[in-house]
């Protein structure tokens, strides 16, 4: 387990790039890039470390397969940033169209579109258009009734699954014609035309959505609501309904965030502050552990920073004069630290390395500016 | 403060595409009459009679009246709090544990409705419920206090 205090104000998403050298952070109305080197994550130095567009909070952060990072903001904007000869970023029109705040954004797997949720009520499915050097956006809107919190795509770069506010995850087909090759049928449809339908599926609390991810395959479907449930789809077959669905209340506080780190396994994380894991299949699911269990921890010795909040280097020395001088104190870690790194609710939980078809480390952010990678 | 008075504004009565209503943000549940109700505290209040509180409790609760009018859902919640005050403090835990995990989460949404009403809050009621409330979550953990938070369908 790895935790590096990037800050003290809250992380609002990040994603790390394919080889995992460097990590671009939400935080307020910017998008920080931080290089990942020998175990230690540092601000890439000068102009190139902060990608400057937005006007208010940033909410999403994603870079795709191909090095393209995409940002969204409640400004209602979306910007894609591409790496120039000269190592800046430079940004490229997204024409959203939407008339309320940016939630969410994610690149399809192969990098050439990305969907956007928004609290309009619609998610904009984005793709680039040459002759006008632009990314020009297609709406989904119906049947949603409120804001989307959450965007994942299927392995095929068709399907999308999408978690709203009105309780309902679905999961339509985002077909662009000309960009997208005929995708081959699934269980979750055959016909796929852009904006169709092809599962929805609420708790019987009709608790918000926050998070939705496709497994591994792409076979089944997870999502985590504030009811502090967790909720795996199974398909059948198309427009027929699903094999199984496997809603499984907890005793946790509500997860924020979800990751399958394979076919039977996920974790989740949210306000509880630490992430749980759940294992199971068709039959049933059930809570197989925990990492960083705050029952387990003594005494948490407290985050490992790197730099502070200036991007100064942390020594002990420094930091026990800074407490005395800022709080007037020289304990630490404070006695009303959580027993968790984490000490607010966990945000975004993401996939990083992989072994054998397997998630072995997932890396999280949260409210408390932390970035921290766990290994499962 | 002027920044934000923006958001008082109903905008959405501007929007030809607004079709959310209260009904699409809650659950399908099937109406409760106030006559079935009736059947229910009747049968309540005769196990509460012959001493079987405890088989009393999750027959009021699986009859939760999601679909119910206030009229209904009040009624009911008498019933509840007259079966809680018949339980033993020291069964509490035993007959806590004995409910299935619908059952238990209800529990909390008419303990915490109880405590929020006039006949939760009068004499000696309040202890009871605190007592309840102590013990179920105990067993529950935080989960089903998100849940009566969190669900649409109100008791």
């Amino acid at each position: 387990m790895e935790s590096f205090r990037l800050g003290t104000t809250a992380i609002a998403d990040h994603s790390f790039n394919k080889d995992h050298t460097f990590v671009a952070v939400a935080r307020e109305n910017n998008v920080t890039l931080l290089q990942r080197a020998n175990g230690k994550i540092r601000p890439v130095p000068g102009k190139a470390g902060t990608l400057r567009f937005h006007d208010k909070t940033v909410t999403g952060v994603d870079i795709s397969c191909d090095g393209r990072i995409v940002t969204c903001s409640q400004d209602r904007n979306a910007t894609v940033w591409e790496l120039q000869q000269d190592g800046t970023w430079k940004p490229f029109l997204v024409v959203l169209r939407i008339n309320r705040a940016a939630t969410t954004v994610r690149w399809s797997p192969d990098g050439s579109k990305f969907a956007v949720g928004s609290g309009a009520r619609i998610i904009a499915v984005c793709y680039f258009e040459a002759e006008n050097d632009w990314w020009i956006s297609k709406h989904i809107k119906k049947p949603i009734r409120s804001t989307i919190t959450s965007v994942a795509w299927h392995p095929n770069n068709v399907l999308l699954a999408a978690g709203s506010t009105d309780g309902h995850a679905r999961v339509f087909s985002g077909y662009i014609k000309g960009v997208d090759a005929k995708p081959a049928p699934t269980a979750w449809g055959e016909r796929l035309p852009f904006q169709h339908l092809c599962g929805e599926f609420a708790n019987k609390t009709y608790a918000w959505v926050h998070d939705v991810a496709f497994s591994p395959s792409g076979n089944s479907l997870a999502y985590v609501s504030h009811d502090s449930s967790i909720t795996v789809v199974y398909p059948s077959a198309p427009d027929a309904p699903p094999k199984a669905v496997i809603n499984l209340d907890t005793s946790f506080q509500p997860f924020r965030s979800l990751v399958w780190t394979t076919e039977d396994q996920i974790v989740a994380g949210g306000y509880d502050c630490y992430p749980i894991i759940f294992g199971g299949s068709q039959s049933g699911w059930k809570q197989t552990g925990a990492i960083d269990d705050p029952k387990k921890n003594k005494k948490n010795s407290g985050p490992a920073s790197q730099f502070d909040e200036d991007g100064m280097p942390t020594g002990s020395a420094l930091n026990m004069f800074r407490a005395m001088d800022l709080k007037g104190t020289t304990q630490q870690p404070n006695d009303d630290d959580l027993l968790t790194i984490h000490q607010s609710p966990i945000v975004t939980l993401r996939p990083l390395d992989e072994e054998g078809g397997r998630v072995t480390t997932i890396s999280s952010t949260g409210g408390d500016g932390q970035l921290v990678i766990y290994r499962v | 403060m002027s920044q934000i008075d923006f958001r008082r504004i109903d905008v959405d009565q501007y929007d030809p595409d607004s079709f959310i209503s209260k009904e699409d943000l809650t659950p399908p549940c099937k109406p409760v009459s106030a006559a079935e109700q009736q059947q229910v505290a009747t049968e309540i209040r005769g196990a509460i009679s012959r001493g079987e509180a405890k088989a009393a409790l999750p027959i009021a609760l699986d009859f939760a009246p999601y679909g119910g009018d206030d009229k209904v859902k009040d009624a009911h919640l008498k019933s509840v709090i007259e079966v809680l005050s018949a339980t033993k403090s020291a069964e509490i835990p035993s007959v806590v544990k004995a409910l299935n995990k619908e059952q238990q989460d209800v529990l909390i949404k008419y303990l915490y409705k109880a405590m929020g009403s006039p006949q939760g809050q009068s004499q000696g009621v309040g202890a009871i419920l605190l007592a309840w409330y102590e013990k179920t979550v105990d067993i529950t953990g935080q989960g089903a206090v998100v849940r009566y938070m969190s669900d649409r369908r109100t008791v």
